[in-house]
């Protein structure tokens, strides 16, 4: 058994917390849907997918792919859109985080739940869950995203949703 | 002006086919009729023939008139259709929404269905093969010729879609369409794959949906379709074209997707269309072939009730596709058809919308299908068209389907 120095527990300790305060603020941005925040804490060469197996195809699915500039647009003209404002929240649970060998990097594997709550009268109700994969550029102990798959298991999601996970 | 009780239940000032009484919609007598008269005796959409692309490969299918079918590719590579019940003791044979019976189960051998709970095996014609102790139980009075499955009407056709109708005397696949996807007949003419498929759950009913496909009025709900259709000007000379037994095609433009931020004019094609085309069919009683080039999407409706719904939306691309094509396919698909998407999830919007609305049938007296615009894309006939069918089909007018006069001035 490896025994940690002070130095590299301390090391640990802060990149958990970069990684822990990146997660925060992103979700955070959405949640409030203060959208366009979100891509403070993304990477230029952020990428972004939601993706389901289908078990009635039996295939992968992509439900909705952009880059940074594409995911930009999305955000910036949802005010144009009609759509479903019950409000949704995304809970997340750290569960892994990966160095990635001779790079400043991280993958990051979080659970995710999104609870939305009824306007009216306040019902919480389940509305999916899945993982976040996170691959995080950790520079200076500042993290970045710089890919996120948002992999979900449910696929019932009513009519839809305009706002990502 | 605002009305009081009285004004707000009389009859509109006009004909009766251009509005609906909307008892039509949440009615469970009419519901539980529109189920025999229906779709019981209908062409539906079961699945797509690349969801069972193996010999032996199977999908479940929850038919709108309440009966549960497998779709099976068989061992002879014929795709049929059987309800999925074992003729014992009335168990669901596949438990599964989709797979193979290519490998043995742990009731029974390879390449059969067998029961789980008496492990009676049927072959993938819908031949029983075998009754255990057949002999000690049921001695010369049973035998395995005596009880094999129900089969269902079975087509596969019209871009590979496999078809099945509950009704064994039914006019055939293409009496039934009455030419209405002929004009699609290029775009359909190649193999195609499922590349998506999700369900949306809608208080709501099945003709709520089918209208809100049926009729184009409602561009204004989406800032997608304003920008990239409404202000062109071929949009405003779309035309609906009516066939035989409900059906009605809107005739094809082509979309300017640049003009939505953040998108970019598709270059890819689709068999038969431009980049960017546009050509939708809907086929009664709910069913809707809606190809943008270069993807097509697929609705078809289950109905569970008079007002909940459950709609399947498929994506599909070409067989052919290399793999950078199917990507753009996916990814122009979703960014207007996924569930996170800049349109579809605005068109289930207004349909749960209406069927929350209306889930008391009285709040509403009628609801209107009255616009008269030469057939053009604002025109309500794609609506009419389809309640006339629905109305020869069940001996009803769907303005006064109870015979009670309208709504609750006549009560």
């Amino acid at each position: 058994m490896s025994v940690m120095t002070d130095e590299r527990v301390s090391h640990g300790w802060d990149l958990e917390q970069a990684i822990r305060t990146t997660l925060y603020n992103a979700s955070r941005a959405l949640d409030s849907e203060t959208c366009m925040a979100f891509l403070d804490w993304c990477a230029p060469e952020f990428d972004y997918r939601i993706t389901a197996y289908s078990p009635e195809i039996r295939r992968d699915m992509i439900w909705l792919q952009k880059d940074r500039e594409g995911m930009h647009e999305l955000l910036a003209t949802l005010s144009k859109h009609n759509r479903d404002r019950t409000p949704i929240v995304r809970h997340w649970a750290l569960q892994l985080i990966s160095p990635v060998p001779d790079e400043n990097a991280v993958e990051v594997v979080s659970s995710l739940q999104v609870y939305r709550t009824a306007v009216d009268g306040g019902e919480t109700q389940l509305y999916a869950v899945g993982r976040y994969f996170d691959r995080m550029d950790v520079a200076n102990d500042h993290a970045l995203i710089t890919s996120r798959e948002v992999r979900l298991e449910t696929r019932m999601l009513g009519t839809g949703y305009h706002i990502p996970f | 002006m605002s009305r009081n009780a009285l004004q707000w239940t009389q009859k509109p000032e006009m004909p009766a086919g251009l509005y609906v009484d909307p008892r039509i919609y949440t009615d469970p007598e009419i519901f539980a009729e529109e189920k025999a008269k229906i779709f019981d005796k209908t062409w539906m959409i079961a699945c797509h023939e690349s969801e069972v692309a193996e010999p032996l490969d199977y999908r479940a299918y929850q038919h709108p008139g309440g009966h549960n079918l497998i779709v099976l590719r068989g061992e002879d590579d014929k795709i049929r259709a059987f309800q999925n019940i074992c003729p014992h003791r009335g168990n669901r044979l596949i438990y599964d929404v989709a797979g193979s019976i290519k490998g043995s189960s742990p009731s029974g051998a390879p390449d059969r269905i067998t029961c789980i709970f008496h492990a009676w095996s049927f072959d993938s014609k819908g031949n029983c093969v075998d009754i255990t102790r057949r002999k000690a139980g049921y001695q010369d009075r049973l035998k395995e010729c005596d009880v094999g499955l129900r089969e269902v009407r079975c087509e596969v056709g019209y871009g590979g879609f496999v078809w099945v109708n509950m009704d064994d005397a039914a006019m055939d696949l293409a009496a039934h369409l009455a030419g209405a996807l002929d004009d699609l007949a290029p775009m359909l003419a190649e193999p195609m794959e499922v590349f998506h498929y999700h369900r949306a759950v809608v208080r709501g009913n099945y003709k709520m949906w089918h209208d809100t496909n049926s009729e184009f009025y409602h561009d204004y709900m989406h800032y997608h379709n304003r920008v990239t259709g409404m202000l062109k000007k071929e949009y405003w000379d779309r035309e609906y074209v009516a066939y035989n037994h409900g059906h009605a095609k809107l005739t094809g433009m082509t979309l300017k997707y640049d003009a939505y931020e953040g998108q970019e004019q598709r270059t890819l094609a689709w068999p038969g269309m431009a980049p960017a085309g546009w050509e939708l069919v809907d086929l009664f009683p709910g069913i809707t072939y809606n190809i943008r080039a270069p993807a097509f999407r697929l609705d078809t409706s289950i109905p569970l009730g008079p007002n909940l719904l459950y709609i399947e939306f498929r994506g599909l691309g070409l067989k052919r596709d290399t793999p950078a094509e199917r990507a753009i396919r996916i990814r122009d698909h979703n960014s207007i058809w996924g569930p996170f998407g800049r349109n579809l999830a605005e068109d289930l919007l207004g349909t749960s919308g209406q069927g929350t609305a209306l889930n008391d049938s009285t709040e509403a007296p009628y609801v209107l299908h009255g616009r008269l615009e030469d057939g053009k894309i604002h025109d309500e006939m794609g609506m009419r068209h389809f309640l006339e069918e629905w109305s020869r089909r069940m001996g009803r007018s769907s303005s006064d389907p109870l015979n009670r006069g309208l709504g609750l001035a006549a009560e």
